[in-house]
């Protein structure tokens, strides 16, 4: 990773702050409107959900692997986890979600400023990445939000400027 | 600020030879959320590539040489709008650089150099998008 824990944790706080005024600038119209055709079909507020859902996982995730955990089960299934859980979630209002969200945001720095080289250097089962290092899980991590908020801008585009 | 972070959303992933094998991208990456086009190219010193989409993200690597990688940031509503990053690529020590969608790449090289280029869309001419080979 092209980063140290620094750094990572400097963008954690300064994308999770573009984050949610990014979701707070987001027009009405558009929350109950479906984002992907593809897969879980999910409007703008399951992706929300979908977010905060992750966030709350990986920090359980993260935690067990540094405490010498294994990471999930080798029989764990990404899509139906996916599916089951942001169906459960997405029935909070937005304003939970994003209070939600600034909570898990908050215990997932704390727990990452613990985070030695060692600890990152640790191995487990990911239930995308499969057996990989924590410090590869984390810039995965890093990546997700900026991924589906790309795609909110790009399948919306001047609509989110309008307002 | 690591130069990786200056241009939002913006991302530089660090990748390595194995044996004679270079992978550049996972579908597990979570750099490109689908796949539109991807490109080989070859440019030779004095000449560039310059490149703006408007919806599509771009991944970009060096196979063979060195190149330059200047991008600008020309989201209006970005909090790095306006920054400016020049990275330089080579083959020793690859490295894959995210372009989002709205910021402006423009590749160059002093002597000569092979490029991938993977795109989420293809190349419309009818989509707006600046892609000039000079």
């Amino acid at each position: 990773m092209a980063t140290n824990l620094d750094q990572l944790l400097n963008k954690l706080t300064t994308d999770y702050e573009i984050s949610i005024a990014f979701f707070n600038s987001l027009p009405e119209s558009i929350w109950e409107e479906q984002l992907y055709s593809d897969g879980a079909e999910w409007t703008v507020h399951e992706v929300l959900a979908h977010i905060v859902e992750v966030e709350g996982s990986l920090f359980h995730l993260f935690s067990n692997i540094a405490a010498g955990g294994k990471g999930v089960g080798p029989d764990f299934d990404v899509d139906r986890y996916n599916q089951t859980e942001v169906k459960k979630i997405s029935s909070k209002t937005r304003q939970e979600l994003l209070s939600l969200f600034s909570q898990r945001r908050t215990k997932m720095f704390e727990l990452l400023q613990g985070f030695t080289p060692e600890i990152l250097a640790k191995s487990g089962n990911h239930p995308y990445l499969g057996e990989s290092k924590l410090e590869e899980m984390l810039r995965v991590y890093l990546l997700h939000v900026n991924l589906h908020i790309r795609d909110i801008r790009r399948h919306f585009g001047e609509r989110l400027k309008s307002g | 600020v690591a130069e990786d972070f200056k241009i939002h959303d913006m991302f530089v992933l660090d990748l390595s030879w194995k044996e004679r094998k270079l992978t550049i991208l996972k579908d597990y990456d979570h750099l490109l959320r689908r796949f539109g086009q991807v490109d080989m190219l070859r440019i030779s010193s004095g000449r560039h590539v310059e490149v703006s989409r408007r919806k599509a993200d771009e991944l970009w690597t060096v196979i063979s040489g060195t190149a330059s990688i200047q991008l600008e940031d020309q989201r209006i509503d970005s909090p790095s709008f306006g920054e400016l990053v020049i990275l330089e690529l080579a083959q020793e020590s690859p490295q894959a650089v995210l372009v989002p969608f709205g910021v402006k790449c423009i590749v160059s090289c002093k002597g000569k150099a092979d490029l991938i280029r993977i795109s989420t869309h293809a190349d419309d001419p009818q989509s707006g998008d600046i892609i000039r080979f000079l």
